[in-house]
């Protein structure tokens, strides 16, 4: 089976504005979606992120701390996923329910070694 | 789904997060005092932000009640620490792991901010829907129809009225008197009825009942803790409105109160509502409204002797209440006891009172001209027909008001 990285951009002013009763269903929709995940074999991993962080770049190694909020949208958790094609995560990463609230979810397969 | 979440409203157990907020908001409070409540709400919201992110199939906290605590007040000891530059007395950063039995703090809290002076009910309405009933200002906006400036620029004046200082005297005072149980029955009563008349249109539901069941458990708190006719009261009535509940709205209709299913009204919460019905020694609103919703929901016929007699009781409740909504419903009885003519003046007294094409109003004066001057109550339905928002009323409305017509 091939591994895919969804990555989910949230945006931002949505997720601040919800209400304790649209956090709480948000929670329970992801909640619902990895068990889903799960249980059909498609899920290897997943976790949210903080949105704080640390860049590092160029040959110098400038550290620079976050948040880095330079769109209305910010990367605030991902899933590692497998299944035989793209169509298929296609077909599952319509149901994230990251979509709910405005945001937006990419699909990144990882490269593989005997595919190159 | 609904009927379930009744039946659990005796012994609730599933984390709500709306309740949560209200729990959450409260401990932080007593704990850090009325300076910090900007800080509090936000450190709430970042609590439940982060649950978003970090609970998962295979992790969940053991008590999901105490880590929300534990982060929240985390966030806020932090949230002190970066803007004072000091660190809360007496404070230190917890771990997930400790145990931490938050008492409920909530009817303290309702009470705390009932004995504020200088501030109207409905502003106190307002603060207590956000940080009690963990409503967001667009849902209490929503629900109330009052715009959400005003609902920002409400909570704001709540917050400077709620001073430091007074704050530590009123939580030092070891009374309470009946004047402040009695706002606190105001406000769970206008709590209440906006759960269960809600003008959410997201939700195209017209009633809340999250809101009414928790207004309900906070009235049980308080009748243990005070042990009022008043408050008793005002539980019966929730009773027996809660009880109709899942009767009141299926499949996304409205369902007139003499079309509603009697079979489906909830008995459990019928007969807890008669145990709390006492005869007050004094007179109160909740205890006729109470005698009125339960005679509604008992009564075989509802002939002319019956509306005579609601509205007997309706007069009564005037002579204590000046509320419009009390008229009208008085209009409505007097129509049905073919008091028509009584009816129509009593109406023109109150169109002033309300806003341009109140629903209720609207709906009722429809009713009574319908036969007297069926132009005249036709043009009254199409008016409200552009003015009502939500998809529910409407298609009520078209189908069950209009044919009638």
């Amino acid at each position: 089976m091939k591994k895919f990285l969804l990555l989910l951009h949230e945006n931002i002013e949505a997720m601040e504005n919800l209400s304790p009763k649209e956090m709480e269903e948000l929670g329970n929709a992801h909640f619902a979606w990895a068990t889903k995940l799960g249980e059909s074999g498609h899920l290897v991993s997943g976790d949210g992120l903080q949105e704080n962080g640390t860049k590092i770049s160029g040959k110098d190694c400038i550290v620079k701390d976050g948040p880095y909020i330079e769109s209305k949208e910010m990367i605030g958790g991902y899933y590692l996923l497998q299944a035989n094609d793209l169509e298929t995560i296609i077909e599952l990463a319509k149901d994230c329910p990251c979509h709910l609230w405005g945001g937006t979810t990419e699909i990144r397969p990882i490269m593989d070694y005997e595919e190159c | 789904m609904k009927n379930a979440k009744i039946s659990s409203v005796v012994s609730e157990v599933e984390l709500s997060y709306r309740k949560q907020y209200g729990k959450l908001f409260s401990a932080l409070l007593f704990q850090f005092g009325s300076s910090h409540i900007e800080r509090i709400e936000d450190a709430i919201q970042n609590a439940f932000y982060k649950s978003l992110k970090s609970w998962k199939p295979n992790k969940v906290p053991k008590s999901k009640e105490n880590w929300l605590f534990v982060v929240a007040k985390n966030d806020l000891l932090n949230q002190i620490r970066k803007d004072t530059k000091t660190v809360a007395k007496n404070f230190t950063l917890e771990t997930l792991d400790e145990e931490n039995t938050q008492e409920d703090l909530r009817l303290k809290t309702l009470l705390l901010f009932a004995s504020f002076a200088n501030i109207s009910t409905q502003i106190k309405v307002i603060f207590i829907l956000k940080n009690i009933f963990g409503l967001h200002i667009k849902e209490i906006s929503k629900s109330t129809l009052i715009h959400s400036d005003a609902i920002y620029k409400s909570i704001n004046r709540a917050k400077k009225t709620f001073n430091p200082n007074e704050f530590e005297r009123l939580t030092k005072q070891k009374t309470v008197d009946t004047n402040c149980i009695m706002i606190v029955e105001e406000i769970l009563y206008a709590v209440f009825n906006i759960g269960f008349d809600s003008f959410h249109k997201k939700n195209d539901s017209t009633i809340n009942d999250d809101i009414c069941l928790e207004a309900l458990a906070l009235a049980k708190l308080l009748f243990q803790e005070y042990k009022t006719d008043s408050t008793s009261n005002l539980i019966a009535l929730f009773c027996f409105h809660i009880a109709r509940i899942s009767s009141k709205e299926i499949d996304k209709r409205i369902v007139p109160f003499h079309e509603q299913e009697i079979n489906n009204w909830n008995t459990e919460l019928i007969n807890l509502g008669f145990q709390y019905l006492v005869k007050p020694q004094k007179l109160n609103r909740y205890y006729i409204e109470a005698i009125i919703a339960s005679k509604h929901m008992t009564t075989k016929k509802f002939d002319l002797t019956y509306w005579n007699h609601i509205t007997e009781l309706y007069k009564l409740l005037l002579k204590i209440t000046n509320s419009p909504i009390v008229k009208i419903n008085l209009c409505y009885c007097l129509h049905q006891a073919e008091k028509t003519d009584e009816a129509l003046e009593f109406l023109k007294q109150i169109e002033n009172q309300l806003p341009k094409n109140h629903l209720y109003f609207s709906l009722v004066k429809a009713d009574i001209l319908k036969n007297k001057n069926s132009i005249e109550s036709s043009k009254i339905i199409d008016r409200l027909l552009n003015n009502v928002s939500q998809e529910i009323r409407k298609n009520h409305i078209v189908e069950n008001i209009m044919p009638n017509l």
